[in-house]
């Protein structure tokens, strides 16, 4: 049986970002700038009905008056928006392909390289897979059988083809097209993304994926994505990233909503490994992110899982409004950082319904030259009567170059509410080392048994397909760092 | 001297008592023995008046019906539960703890309050009785007690209030043997004809040092079984299996 | 912008008013340049979030003056113990310049001794360019104070000024030993802005402890700001204690620059009304095998809001710290805030920081424990909320001020 073994490649040691390379294809791509003409070809491509490209216009004069934020802690340098590619397709894919055989081999082949077999034959069994391929979504497996029991799980472009009811109720209502100058550039010129339903009462029976590959150079990928869960319905959802290795900065610049309803469950974790640059801090992606989810129901709850180990930045804060009454959030992150890479990451749980719960365990792990921030705000308004937090952000730092951060906001405005915040900072100390040692194990295993143990609380939720090769990649990140 | 009278108690729409009698006389022991999740902690809270317990029946105590007394009330009446968890209250030192509490209780009864130094005297020579370190007593209440210190502390508690029915949710839980002697010989020196005991365990080992008059088997929120103590005995050796569903 | 205008002819006025040296003048027109190109913080700075003071500053666009005045300190307002007294009633000091054997305590009114940098903290900028008042203590080497000096900064009732700036400034030399204990008892009517700016220099095996209260606030707008240098196994000592003050920021800035140096923080916050109250802390670990300690307490009751910045910043040569932070808030009404920032900036690898922030009600179990030992439901309350902040007080390694404290929240001490 095929797992999630090789969806995070295994690494030889010492060996250099393994998904690196470059799929040379054909492509059709929009002239370079931000223009209405570059907004109104992506919609065209997209086949999008007419709503939707007003939407993306609306978005677009808004962005005309908004500024880049420059309050987080990793600065870099400006980026020239004129200059960027914002569409890019395989030519092969111009025409949707009627079945997944009919892909472009090449593509095809550089998913199963990526160890995401598209083929009907060779697929993961028990996970559904939507492929991202720069603008564009490949291909989504299992989709029939999903259909069966009511599932929508397609790219976003499809959606709104053939969804419109659904996209033009959710689509913008957790993330406000003018919520910040990235989120309304997304909304602009948004390419793919998955879309996901799940209707009253059902449990989807797989785990939902969605793998996002950048290829083509100098352009941007502005991925949206929109997971609804309906009544008493439960998803769990799962995405991964890479890209080549290029010496230029590219952006990633995504939207994720979720909306869960009475009794829904969605579970979304990411294992997130953009080429995060080499090791003097040359090229990486830029993974400036919007997540965020709304517990719209009673008794909701959505559980953010993230492993960061990728991106040269990495800029997200992947959060919950819990509207519901008894509705819960949680977030459980690993950041690892090493050589120049800079990570600001962390949560924003809103507490608005009554006893509203949320938990959130952040490990950040610093080596090299490299920055890495906990950002996270715990806000509990005054009519969340009886609501709760716990927070515990952990940092590792491996040698005296880089930096370890931890910048909670916490805001209680309700004396019936209760708010723990725990944060430590620490270094893996030299007698666990020793003891490892003596047991036989080397260096680098030793730290990578000891940076798992630190991580373990947040390895666990990740679902047990990609709870192994996560593992693996957490001790793959640190190599050269110590010693 | 007790008379529980249909006592049934809910909490959050649970029924977890369902029409609980009982009768304790002056001077009784009584043990509830009972598996997990039988309802003995619930009993205790209930008695000792605990909020968030939804409450009916009758109990009467000192010709009053307890369930209309709140916590203190109840307390300065002469009710005293020993917790299976003492709490910890950090940045309240337990000598002024015990002060409080003792001169509450000796203003409720119109007795006269005990000014610090009369204090100090009775509580030394309690103190020294249940091997207690004196040291103890300038420390914050329970905050880094040892499980056999909070449980002592207990019982210092109980030997200075000088309650008339004494409650004991799972006090044996968390002693080694020689703690286990101390606080039964502590509730042992205390017993006397006007005293009621109601002694709340999961083993029968407490009871082998503190022999009760009667025990009951609480299943399901119900006493399904009265004996002596050697009912205890055959517990122990066949276990609840017997009396429970 | 207008009101700023009539801040540059305050102060035009003012300097004309000083007689002061070249130097000097030069600083406080450099200060005032600073704080006019940003004006007043606002709470989108991200130093000013949650401050009380981005929205009471603004009151202020024109400024009068304390002049000296022959006023005499309520009786009351007395300590009782021994100690070296300084007396400044609404801004101005009307105690002798004290010197003795060892040590001096002096009206700070030259500046001489202070530091001439100006910073981007626009208070602190407005402060300099119009400081007016303070007092300078300077211990020579060796010198160990034996009785605490009281600092009795009085605002009466009859105080006619709009602006208070002080400048104090503090030296330890080499072994020298320091109890300083700064009473600040705001009963004006009046709203006006106090500023004081204290500089502390804490020379090689220096000790000092400082120990505040901020007593009834109602109408003025306060800015206490310290900034402390401790050096090789200097240690210095806060605790900082604030009941009903409103409209006040409390910032302090440790900078651990020598070995072995060891600054302990602590504040309680005991708020009634809709007062609000904001303390920002601020440590520097600058140098390896350097300790700090921040502990602080709150306790809000009716609408009051209370904010706490804290910040431990380790530089990358700074091994072997250990930092500890630590932020508990009692909220005992419905309609109280807390608002909490404990933030680590780390930049060494061989480091033991933690932090820690609740925020919460009183714990339901242990109101029902004391109840059910016969102590009622208001006791039982008022049982835990001195408890609660006892243990900040605790802190306080000085015994007398321990007591006097705890007297303060009417802690009953026969027991303890």
């Amino acid at each position: 049986m095929s797992n999630g073994q090789d969806f995070i490649k295994d690494y030889n040691h010492g060996a250099e970002y393994a998904q690196g390379f470059i799929t040379d294809i054909e492509t059709i791509d929009v002239p370079k700038g931000l223009t209405e003409e570059t907004v109104r070809f992506i919609s065209n491509q997209k086949r999008e009905p007419k709503w939707m490209l007003e939407w993306r216009l609306k978005a677009f004069e808004r962005l005309k008056s908004m500024q880049e934020p420059d309050w987080q802690k990793p600065k870099y340098p400006k980026i020239n928006y004129q200059d960027l590619y914002y569409y890019s397709a395989p030519k092969s894919l111009q025409e949707q392909p009627k079945s997944l055989d009919d892909i472009d081999p090449e593509i095809r082949k550089t998913y199963e390289k990526l160890g995401i077999p598209l083929l009907e034959q060779k697929r993961l069994a028990g996970i559904a897979v939507d492929a991202v391929f720069d603008s564009v979504s490949v291909a989504t497996t299992f989709k029939d059988k999903l259909k069966e029991i009511g599932v929508i799980f397609c790219s976003i472009s499809e959606a709104t083809r053939e969804h419109p009811e659904l996209v033009r109720k959710y689509l913008g209502s957790v993330i406000p097209m003018s919520d910040h100058y990235f989120a309304t550039l997304n909304s602009a010129v948004f390419t793919d993304g998955s879309f996901v339903y799940i209707p009253p009462g059902v449990r989807c029976p797989m785990e939902l994926s969605t793998y996002f590959r950048i290829n083509a150079s100098n352009t941007g990928q502005f991925e949206r994505t929109l997971i609804i869960a309906d009544k008493g319905s439960y998803v769990s959802y799962l995405e991964g990233c890479t890209a080549p290795m290029r010496d230029e900065n590219q952006l990633h610049a995504a939207n994720v909503e979720l909306v869960a309803l009475d009794d829904a469950e969605i579970k979304y974790s990411t294992v997130q490994n953009w080429y995060p640059g080499d090791k003097n801090g040359n090229g990486g992606i830029y993974n400036f992110v919007t997540k965020r989810g709304a517990c719209r129901g009673r008794n909701s709850k959505i559980s953010w899982t993230q492993v960061e180990t990728g991106s040269a930045i990495t800029w997200k804060y992947p959060s919950c409004i819990l509207q519901g009454d008894n509705s819960q959030g949680e977030f459980y992150s690993v950041a690892i950082t090493n050589n120049y890479q800079k990570a600001d990451t962390g949560t924003k749980m809103i507490h608005l319904g009554k006893n509203t719960k949320s938990k959130i365990i952040s490990k950040g792990i610093s080596a090299g030259h490299a920055d890495n921030t906990y950002r996270g705000m715990v806000s509990i308004h005054p009519k969340a009567i009886g609501s709760k937090n716990y927070t515990q952000c952990d940092s590792l730092l491996v040698g005296n170059k880089c930096g370890a951060h931890t910048v909670p906001y916490i805001e209680n405005k309700n004396a019936t509410s209760e708010i723990e915040h725990e944060a430590t900072t620490s270094k893996i100390s030299d007698d666990q080392l020793f003891y490892c040692r003596q047991r036989g194990l080397n260096q680098e295993e030793a730290v990578s048994l000891i940076v798992n143990g630190f991580c373990k609380e947040v390895l666990q939720q990740l679902p047990m397909e990609f709870a192994v090769e996560a593992q693996k990649l957490v001790g793959i990140s640190l190599e050269g760092s110590v010693g | 001297m007790i008379e529980i009278k249909n006592l049934k108690v809910s909490v959050e729409e649970k029924q977890i008592l369902k029409e609980l009698n009982l009768s304790i006389g002056k001077g009784e022991v009584h043990a509830i023995m009972g598996p997990n999740g039988s309802g003995k902690s619930t009993l205790s809270y209930a008695l000792s008046g605990k909020e968030g317990y939804n409450v009916e029946g009758e109990v009467i105590f000192n010709k009053k019906n307890l369930l209309e007394l709140n916590a203190e009330e109840r307390a300065q009446q002469g009710v005293f539960l020993a917790f299976q968890y003492p709490i910890e209250i950090p940045g309240v030192f337990t000598n002024n703890f015990l002060r409080t509490s003792l001169n509450s209780v000796r203003k409720a009864n119109n007795q006269k309050e005990l000014n610090a130094v009369e204090f100090l005297k009775i509580v030394k020579e309690k103190a020294f009785e249940l091997k207690i370190d004196p040291e103890m007593l300038s420390r914050p209440l329970n905050v880094g007690f040892s499980g056999g210190e909070k449980k002592r502390n207990e019982i210092l508690q109980m030997s200075l209030l000088e309650p008339s029915f004494i409650i004991m949710d799972e006090t044996d839980s968390g002693l080694d043997i020689d703690a286990l002697k101390i606080v039964s010989n502590g509730v042992n020196t205390l017993r006397n004809q006007d005293r009621s005991f109601l002694i709340i365990t999961h083993y029968q080992r407490l009871l082998n040092y503190i022999k009760p008059d009667f025990v009951h088997v609480l299943s399901d929120g119900k006493i399904v079984k009265t004996g002596d103590w050697k009912l205890a005995l055959e517990l122990e050796d066949e276990g609840y299996g017997k009396f429970v569903n | 912008m207008q009101e700023y205008q009539e801040i540059k002819e305050s102060f035009e006025k003012f300097i004309q008013s000083i007689s002061t040296t070249s130097d000097d003048l030069d600083f406080r027109k450099k200060s005032l340049n600073n704080f006019l190109q940003k004006g007043y913080p606002v709470s989108k700075d991200e130093d000013w979030k949650y401050s009380p003071l981005t929205n009471d500053l603004r009151k202020f666009t024109t400024f009068d003056f304390p002049k000296d005045q022959n006023k005499i300190l309520p009786d009351d307002t007395k300590e009782l113990y021994e100690h070296y007294a300084v007396i400044f009633i609404d801004g101005c000091m009307v105690s002798e310049d004290i010197t003795e054997n060892g040590f001096s305590i002096k009206k700070n009114n030259l500046f001489l001794k202070s530091v001439k940098k100006e910073g981007d903290n626009p208070v602190l900028n407005l402060n300099n360019a119009f400081a007016s008042t303070g007092y300078l203590i300077e211990l020579n080497k060796n010198c160990s104070i034996d009785k605490p000096i009281v600092i009795y900064n009085y605002f009466s009732k009859v105080h006619q000024a709009s602006f208070c700036s002080f400048k104090n400034f503090i030296l330890l030399n080499e072994n020298s030993k320091a109890t300083i204990y700064e009473k600040n008892i705001y009963l004006s009517d009046k709203e006006y802005l106090i500023t004081a700016n204290t500089e502390i220099f804490l020379s090689k095996n220096s000790d000092l402890k400082k120990y505040n209260l901020n007593c009834n606030n109602k109408y003025s707008t306060i800015f206490n700001f310290s900034k402390a240098n401790l050096d090789e196994s200097s240690n210095l000592e806060f605790f900082t204690f604030s009941e009903n003050v409103n409209s006040c920021r409390d910032e302090s800035v440790i900078n651990l620059n020598g070995k072995n140096s060891f600054a302990s923080i602590n504040a309680l916050q005991l708020q009634h009304s809709g007062f609000v109250h904001e303390i920002k802390l601020q440590i520097n670990h600058n140098e390896e095998e350097t300790k700090s300690s921040q502990f602080v307490k709150s306790a809000l009751h009716d609408e009051s809001i209370a904010v706490f910045q804290g910040k431990i910043f380790v530089d990358s040569k700074a091994q072997k710290t250990d930092g500890y932070q630590l932020s508990r808030a009692l909220l005992l009404s419905d309609n109280v805030k807390f608002f909490s920032k404990p933030e680590l900036e780390i930049y060494a690898d061989d480091v033991k920081c933690s932090h820690g922030s609740s925020s919460g009600s009183i714990d339901e179990e242990s109101i029902f424990y004391l109840r059910s030992r016969g102590i009622d439901e208001k006791s039982a309350k008022e049982l835990m909320i001195n408890g609660f902040l006892a243990e900040v007080i605790d802190k306080v390694s000085n015994k007398q001020f321990r007591e006097i404290f705890y007297k303060k929240i009417g802690h009953n001490l026969e027991n303890a």
